[in-house]
């Protein structure tokens, strides 16, 4: 008897080389060797002449059954999948709608803000004369501005 | 590798559907459970979410997984616990006459009731490995259980099988 913490384990390991030998994945060595390790342990071997004999699982569920039964439910998958598509598509038009209405709402507030801001200040689009004189005196271009106040000068002086 | 497109996941349908119908139609034998139901629905999901799929596993291994959920899903709705041995055998009766013979036909329905009798963890790694013929390495991606363990419970399952089929009186020796 071998001792606990092994017997566990390679009573895993035998189970495991018992389920590739009824798939067929053994060599004929590989075969005699797991025999010759079954011989330690007589109730695995049992398992694995019975297990041997199950029949083929496949046999149970051979595919197609119905060749007609799977069209028609093939074609009702592809429907359902047609449907959803277009599902997605009016939800698509959905965001479309949704995103127009809320820019739409947004430009019609732009519109408003910007009009009640020419009507509560009329010079707000004027281009009156004293907004001129302060641009070329208070130019960024310092020669504009040497030149008017030297054009005032001129203007003065001729005055007098 | 890239996800699929819209056309390639609608051309896969024929692919994948008949072999789904299959493992879906072991997996919930006995259940009460639509298998149709639960593989519209898988491939509607998986055609709603096919962006996230990123094709590390094959589309089949991930759309037998969308299924298997909705069908876990389902089990707990329907407080999956009933007892399948009192299920009668006329339910696992045949949709077609591809077994010409009467006995072969009977033995056929025998096996079928005999899987449905399996506990839920087992039968579905049966109908995975046995059935549908996946590799361990994409049943464990499906259960998220390692390869070793899901040959310890294969292992369990055919030995519960065998168990099952002897009370039935089928050998096969």
């Amino acid at each position: 008897m071998k001792k606990d913490n092994t017997y566990g384990t390679n009573r895993d390991v035998l189970q495991q080389k018992i389920i590739d030998a009824c798939d067929g994945k053994l060599t004929q060595n590989e075969e005699t060797t797991l025999l010759s390790e079954l011989e330690q342990y007589p109730d695995l071997y049992q398992d694995y002449l019975e297990l041997r004999q199950l029949p083929d699982l496949k046999s149970a569920y051979p595919a197609p059954e119905s060749a007609y039964r799977n069209d028609f439910h093939m074609k009702r998958i592809h429907d359902l999948i047609s449907k959803e598509k277009i599902n997605q598509l009016i939800s698509f038009d959905d965001v479309i709608v949704t995103w127009f209405k809320r820019y739409a709402i947004a430009a019609i507030l732009l519109i408003l803000g910007t009009i009640s801001l020419v009507q509560i200040n009329p010079e707000f689009l004027s281009n009156d004369a004293d907004s001129i004189v302060s641009e070329l005196v208070y130019s960024y271009e310092e020669s504009i501005a040497e030149s008017y106040v030297l054009y005032l000068e001129d203007l003065m002086e001729n005055d007098d | 590798m890239a996800g699929y497109s819209i056309e390639e996941f609608e051309r896969e349908i024929k692919e994948i559907y008949p072999r789904l119908n299959r493992a879906m139609t072991a997996y919930l034998a006995g259940s009460g459970v639509d298998p149709e139901d639960i593989i519209q629905e898988a491939f509607l999901k998986a055609f709603r979410n096919l962006d996230k799929f990123k094709g590390g596993s094959g589309l089949y291994t991930w759309i037998y997984s969308i299924a298997r959920n909705l069908c876990i899903d389902e089990f707990r709705k329907r407080k999956h616990q009933q007892n399948r041995s009192q299920i009668p055998v006329e339910d696992f009766e045949l949709a077609s006459d591809i077994f010409t013979s009467e006995t072969v036909k009977e033995e056929v329905i025998l096996l079928r009731k005999a899987i449905s009798e399996l506990p839920e963890n087992l039968r579905e790694i049966l109908v995975m490995q046995a059935i549908d013929e996946m590799s361990y390495a994409d049943i464990s991606r499906i259960t998220g259980i390692n390869e070793q363990t899901l040959k310890n419970r294969t292992f369990r399952a055919r030995k519960q099988l065998a168990e099952i089929l002897k009370k039935m009186g089928i050998s096969h020796n």
